[in-house]
């Protein structure tokens, strides 16, 4: 796919990045909610796709991963997994940061059974629990997320 | 309708890194709205939720930093990790918080009572429900806006 560049909220931060695949998806965890005021929607990058400039900030915030978010406005910027593992270094950017969502469609939701009882979203997606997702990522939590 | 939601009572809730905490005692909407204007979009990454809750019932401590997004509204975040915490009216005194739900582990059960720039929201978030829904234009009737904002 060609490469889209999007920017945080007051501007200080610009993203470009090249979309794996023309799809998003949404996050449920207790964290993303935490850190998005509700689902962390996201577009994953082509390994080695995302430059930035700007100020942007990086945050540990688990053994697996790290969040990325401008200091100047708060946008989210990004979520990238620093475990070894199957998906080491991938970085899932915020959908909201580009025109459309770079034109992207919503395909899956991971930890559904987090999910908060008021909201649901129409599109039929592929749905993943915490236990299927962190298989997938070839993690194995201690105490859980 | 949306009185009804209007509640008294306690909720606890934190940032990520717990650097923010936030707690409510006193008077507070336990249903969440959604907001799709492009800033807000921005500024969350795809879908913009909030509740509100009285100054008077709201305390707050830690590294708050706050963002001037409009000539009437700020948008604060904790300084350490970036979660949002809210949204808050800046032209007068007093103004309720539009407080972020995710931040409280109670606000789960909350349900989805508005949707405002309906107009604007993305192909991908589109929201289940029968809740009450605006157009950008619906909503500038009634309320603050900001000029040009796609």
């Amino acid at each position: 796919m060609s490469k889209v560049t999007g920017q945080c909220l007051c501007g200080a931060v610009t993203v470009t990045a090249e979309p794996a695949r023309p799809s998003l998806s949404v996050c449920h965890c207790d964290m993303c909610r935490r850190w998005s005021s509700s689902a962390f929607m996201a577009i994953e990058a082509r390994p080695g796709s995302v430059t930035v400039e700007g100020p942007a900030k990086t945050i540990t915030t688990s053994d697996w991963a790290e969040r990325a978010f401008c200091p100047e406005c708060g946008s989210p910027l990004w979520y990238r997994i620093t475990a070894e593992g199957p998906m080491h270094s991938q970085m899932q950017v915020a959908a909201g940061l580009f025109d459309n969502a770079a034109g992207g469609t919503l395909k899956l939701e991971v930890y559904v059974d987090r999910q908060p009882a008021g909201y649901h979203f129409a599109e039929a997606t592929k749905r993943l629990t915490e236990a299927e997702l962190l298989a997938a990522m070839g993690i194995t939590p201690e105490g859980g997320a | 309708m949306i009185e009804q939601y209007m509640t008294r009572g306690r909720l606890a809730g934190r940032c990520v890194c717990g650097a923010v905490e936030i707690a409510i005692d006193g008077e507070y909407m336990a249903a969440v709205g959604a907001c799709h204007c492009g800033m807000c979009q921005r500024w969350s990454g795809g879908v913009f939720t909030c509740f509100s809750a009285k100054p008077e019932a709201v305390t707050v401590t830690g590294p708050v930093k706050r963002h001037q997004s409009s000539g009437f509204a700020d948008r604060a975040f904790c300084s350490v990790c970036g979660s949002h915490l809210w949204m808050r009216d800046t032209t007068g005194e007093g103004a309720d918080y539009d407080l972020m739900p995710g931040l409280f582990p109670a606000a789960k059960e909350f349900p989805l009572i508005s949707e405002i720039y309906t107009d604007r929201a993305p192909a991908y978030v589109a929201l289940k429900g029968d809740h009450k829904r605006a157009t950008r234009a619906e909503y500038e009737a009634k309320n603050l806006f900001v000029e040009g904002d796609q």
